[in-house]
């Protein structure tokens, strides 16, 4: 009899337990509609944002002549972005099928509007248990644990440093998880197998030639630190292994590093003698180490130290630096055909030198301001001493809203790589809606 | 008069344990047990209120299991839905789908901002994270002396004020190795949450480190769950959603 009505009686009491010993000191409004926030099998969500750049071209670059060759009496652009971004999700027993992409426009003052559409992913899980999944489909695999770069990310794009957590194409795909858990030092063992195709339309950016790839990734969670190890081969890219780590020191200190050996590393170097441009292979070890340390203030360091061993030597840098130079100079055909090819080939990609230093600073709330999030930031290339530095604000106090403003310069010299990039000023205002 | 009415209907119910000579590493756990089950479920909201009165709120879905692991999912606002966290012991790791892979995280840090820090918002059991060195009483309360085991806790010392009949917190006092008071959280408004589950509804925090901001941890439901280990993994944290 007491037990049917238990549920009655100890809500009455429950209530009286409450009116006697906090009557006098009730919290703010504390409702909660639980109700609202039931599991639905379809789900779609996603932001809209618009973004104005405004860029300070440095007409001394190597890479502002060679980009804008013939034009070269512009002395700055204004972009003006707009993107759609959309995240969704189905979900039935055991299936989800997810997808993300996004639809963007571009207005550009001096170049030509353009428009594009992006599919970041697009899958079918099934996880018949936690400790196992199956994926199918398009898939961004995130590799590594640094913040500004990841030398063992083997099947991923690039990231840019300079926005290290946009979101980034996947490549199509078959993977799957499988997890174990244990007592005792090692409490995680997970392995990730990983097969890339690359033929014809598919992933044909991924690699040189078309066949199969083959990437694992195994992790351990093991005396407090995250420990992975990774190995790619197959027919689209030279066969590479890796390894990295994360463990937090203490409350608010973190430390991470990254190992990667790249077996027959390839890249195109101008010829300092003039001569063709000639391909190096060797193999090549990329490594990173890096912390995260939070003051008893809410000051975030991140602090990372990146070698490149397949990157550009600083001699090869600056003998493609000379021909740029040269040929935007002297409007050699022959010289601008060979600057750009290896440009596209990997001068020109974001930090293709060897050794660099990431600092990022920033701080939470300062002066008692909710919610706005000063930082600075700097990329400095270590071999010439030449960096960016990009002091921004971001304030999210208004709900679903992001707001963020940034300044970026470059400063370095002739024949030192910030110096010879195509701006060296540049200012951003985004704003992102959530919905 | 009608308060201890009631203390004495609950602990003739069953629903709390009495504290008669318990050593304070007992009496711990059990102010652990009366929070909530070993492994649960929970549906929360967090609010950071400003010293206008601006409030932003959270809602959360979490997973608790063993003395040491838990889970949780952003189910709101919309900027912040789908971000889960995860907790092993001093581990813990946030995972944002656009950023598309766990990073380590710090129980200093705060995924929310406010005054709750990562590890009040990822809270396990006291006793995996402290050791109880002294206990008094104090009239109607007992007040336990919580040193942290590791480093890596986020408070070195607790003052905890316990409910002598309840055996539930009341406030706890959370002061840095220095012996700075970094926060105060009290708890508030005892609901019945089902199944045995008889616990404050309420945490307020506030902090002399945030003069004028308060943050509130509403507790929706709780409910006794058993959850796989694996679902605590960094490969599981894209898929939290599917717990639900």
């Amino acid at each position: 009899m007491f037990g049917r009505r238990r549920p009655a009686i100890i809500a009455a009491l429950a209530a009286a337990w409450t009116v006697g010993t906090h009557a006098a000191d009730p919290a703010p409004d504390a409702s909660f509609d639980v109700g609202s926030f039931e599991k639905k099998p379809f789900e779609i969500g996603g932001y809209v944002e618009t973004e104005w750049r405004h860029f300070e071209f440095n007409r001394d670059g190597a890479l502002f002549g060679l980009n804008r060759y013939p034009d070269l009496s512009t002395g700055g652009n204004d972009q003006l972005q707009g993107t759609l971004h959309l995240d969704g999700a189905l979900r039935s027993g055991i299936a989800t099928l997810r997808a993300s992409g996004e639809l963007t426009g571009t207005w550009d003052d001096i170049g030509d509007d353009s428009h594009d559409a992006t599919l970041f992913e697009g899958l079918l899980a099934l996880q018949p248990s936690p400790g196992l999944t199956a994926e199918i489909g398009k898939k961004a695999l995130k590799w590594g644990k640094g913040y500004a770069w990841n030398p063992v990310g083997f099947v991923e794009r690039s990231k840019d440093p300079d926005d290290p957590t946009e979101a980034r194409e996947g490549f199509a795909m078959l993977t799957g998880d499988f997890i174990t858990s244990f007592q005792g030092p090692v409490r995680t063992v997970a392995f990730t197998p990983v097969v890339v195709p690359v033929e014809g339309a598919i992933n044909d950016d991924f690699g040189a030639k078309e066949g199969f790839n083959y990437a694992a990734k195994l992790y351990l969670l093991a005396w407090d630190t995250d420990v992975d190890f990774m190995v790619l081969t197959g027919a689209s890219k030279t066969d590479r292994f890796g390894a990295d780590f994360s463990r937090n020191v203490t409350s608010n200190f973190e430390i991470h590093g990254e190992w990667a050996y790249i077996t027959d590393s390839q890249r195109t170097i101008v010829d300092p003698n003039g001569g063709p441009n000639r391909k190096i292979t060797e193999d090549a070890r990329n490594w990173l180490i890096g912390l995260r340390y939070l003051t008893e203030k809410d000051l975030t360091v991140i602090a990372e130290y990146y070698h490149q061993g397949s990157g550009f030597t600083e001699a090869e840098s600056s003998a493609f630096y000379d021909l740029a130079h040269e040929a935007v100079d002297t409007g050699s055909a022959s010289l601008l055909s060979r600057a750009i090819a290896t440009r596209d080939a990997g001068y020109g990609r974001p930090t293709p030198g060897q050794d660099y230093l990431y600092l990022r600073v920033s701080q939470k709330d300062p002066f008692d301001l909710l919610y706005w999030t000063p930082a600075a930031t700097t990329i400095i290339n270590a071999n010439d001493g030449s960096f960016s530095f990009t002091p921004e604000i971001q304030y999210t106090g208004i709900e679903d809203l992001e707001l963020r403003f940034r300044l970026g310069y470059l400063h370095g010299g002739r024949g030192e790589e910030f110096g010879e990039k195509q701006n060296d000023l540049k200012a951003e205002v985004l704003a992102r809606f959530h919905f | 008069m009608f308060t201890r009415l009631a203390i004495t209907l609950l602990l003739a119910a069953g629903l709390v344990t009495p504290a008669a000579a318990l050593e304070p590493q007992d009496l711990l756990a059990k102010v652990d047990r009366n929070l909530n089950p070993e492994s649960f479920e929970s549906l929360r909201k967090l609010v950071n209120i400003e010293p206008d009165g601006t409030r932003k709120e959270f809602v959360l879905f979490t997973a608790k299991k063993d003395s040491d692991k838990v889970v949780g999912l952003f189910l709101s606002p919309a900027s912040d839905k789908g971000r889960s966290t995860l907790r092993v012991g001093d581990n813990m790791w946030l995972y944002m789908p656009d950023v598309g892979k766990p990073i380590r995280i710090t129980s200093l840090q705060s995924v929310t901002g406010g005054v709750f820090n990562n590890s009040d918002i990822l809270q396990i059991d006291y006793t995996a994270e402290y050791l109880a060195e002294g206990l008094e009483e104090q009239g109607n309360t007992y007040l336990l002396k919580l040193k942290a085991r590791t480093d890596s806790v986020a408070y070195d010392r607790l003052a905890m004020t316990v409910d002598k009949e309840t055996l539930l917190p009341m406030t706890i006092e959370a002061h840095a190795a220095s012996g700075m008071l970094i926060k105060t959280l009290r708890f508030k408004d005892v609901k019945d949450f089902g199944n045995g589950i008889l616990r404050p509804s309420v945490i307020e925090t506030d902090s002399p480190l945030y003069k004028g901001y308060t943050s509130l941890m509403i507790f929706g439901k709780i409910a006794p769950r058993e959850f796989s280990d694996e679902v605590f993994t960094l490969n599981f944290l894209p898929r939290i959603e599917e717990l639900r």
